[in-house]
């Protein structure tokens, strides 16, 4: 039992290893109460025995992480109040042992590379069936690292022909989703938790990185950019 | 047994509202389809006494048309990650008994769905509020047809009418009828209107569940 072992190990820094854990323990931090619970009873079914815990923000989420510690996360890439990639890093900077698995609406390659990049395990699309949810769980698990086979072969195809958009940093990425889904800055600057003079600027240099001049620019750019992003799946439950 | 049929792309959100179901109205039975077709399938085959629909604002109406015109008998609840009045109102229009946002509480999709399926109507406060004091008149969101989307894409991209007409292989004329069809459905006079009105709309599930969320419900 961990007690008896902290007892011994008093003073020594514990380096719990899956088999020394009693339970499995696994975080899902999402914020559709639909999607945890969906997410949950896949999880529990494949692990009957583990811990599965809930959190719907970050702050819930870290307190989570404050009082124990998780053998597999589940991160939604667009959990409200702090960007995505942004609270990924964090994440993963502060629990570097803890394979964090992303959950995202996009099922694209370049959230997933940046997921990755931000020190994600893997990178799954709410969409995915639940076969392939396990198969990503168990293998982030052992240690490894998760795609899809689409995912890698799209990545693949997009490391052949870089976008302009791979010059963004995650931030300028994210506001420029925001600008290209039609929201207003405040509102973004809200999303992102950053005041709006600071999404301002984010704003200028992607458009100086992206060679674009004017608003209008921005727009075509911003709209080709959503066309051609475009999935399947935002589409709509297909006929 | 009351059977709800649970309508959504996403196997795990189907899965979340089974577990709600089971869990809170003991006694009904869930079905599930992942597309408009099973759906349909699944209605010829199993007496359903209500329905959850996903339904966001770039799909359309015509599912939700076809569905209370072939099953008016069984409400339809409509689940939307784009949770604007304007919408809203639209659905209901349309034949919806009720509307609620995907990321409503355990609490609060169980009320709906017990409300729905009792005959009744169901919205959530904000929604109501946002269609109360919003406009009344006709509804602001007008569906375009596949063909009209596919030329305001062709418009917004900054393709010239001859190219787009090419690419649909449709005649010009036809082309420029749809074009001034859809100005005139979207209320613009000004092709620039358009790129504005492109942006605001652009189909984006992380916008609507980011962005358009006024209010988390109760």
């Amino acid at each position: 039992m961990p007690t008896a072992v902290l007892t011994l190990c008093r003073g020594a820094r514990i380096h719990w290893t899956r088999t020394e854990v009693d339970t499995t323990a696994i975080l899902i931090i999402e914020d559709h109460a639909v999607v945890r619970r969906g997410l949950k009873q896949f999880v529990s079914k494949e692990l009957p025995s583990a811990v599965v815990e809930e959190a719907h923000n970050a702050a819930a989420a870290l307190a989570q992480l404050a009082k124990r510690e998780f053998q597999l996360v589940f991160l939604d890439l667009s959990l409200p109040g702090k960007g995505g990639l942004e609270f990924l890093s964090e994440l993963h900077s502060d629990f570097p042992k803890t394979p964090i698995l992303v959950l995202s609406i996009h099922s694209e390659d370049e959230f997933a590379v940046r997921s990755l990049r931000a020190g994600a395990s893997g990178y799954l699309h709410k969409g995915s069936s639940r076969q392939e949810l396990v198969r990503a769980m168990r293998r982030v698990m052992g240690g490894g690292k998760y795609l899809s086979e689409t995912m890698a072969e799209k990545i693949a195809v997009g490391a052949a022909s870089p976008v302009p958009e791979d010059r963004l940093t995650n931030r300028e990425y994210e506001v420029l989703r925001g600008i290209a889904a039609g929201k207003k800055l405040t509102e973004i600057a809200r999303e992102m938790s950053l005041n709006t003079k600071t999404i301002s600027t984010h704003k200028r240099r992607l458009m100086i990185k992206l060679n674009l001049a004017t608003n209008a620019e921005l727009a075509r750019f911003a709209i080709g950019h959503e066309l051609e992003a475009g999935d399947p799946d935002s589409r709509g439950v297909g006929s | 047994m009351p059977v709800i049929l649970v309508i959504n792309r996403y196997p795990v959100i189907r899965q979340g509202l089974r577990q709600f179901i089971l869990g809170d109205l003991p006694g009904s039975g869930v079905v599930e389809a992942q597309s408009h077709a099973e759906a349909l399938a699944k209605l010829e085959k199993r007496k359903c006494h209500a329905i959850l629909l996903d339904l966001n604002p770039e799909e359309g109406l015509d599912f939700l048309v076809t569905l209370r015109r072939t099953h008016a008998e069984i409400p339809v609840l409509v689940l939307s990650t784009h949770v604007e009045g304007r919408f809203a109102a639209s659905v209901l229009q349309a034949g919806a008994a009720g509307f609620l946002n995907l990321l409503a509480s355990q609490q609060e999709l169980v009320q709906a769905i017990r409300k729905i399926r009792d005959g009744g109507r169901y919205l959530s406060k904000a929604i109501a509020e946002q269609i109360a004091v919003g406009p009344v008149a006709s509804p602001f969101w007008h569906p375009l047809s596949r063909r009209e989307s596919e030329i305001l894409e062709g418009i917004v991209a900054g393709r010239k009418l001859t190219e787009i007409a090419r690419e649909l292989s449709l005649s010009a004329k036809t082309v420029s009828s749809h074009k001034r069809r859809l100005m005139a459905k979207l209320g613009v006079s000004r092709a620039s209107e358009l790129i504005r009105y492109a942006i605001e709309h652009t189909a984006g599930d992380e916008r609507s569940a980011k962005g358009r969320v006024t209010q988390a419900c109760p």
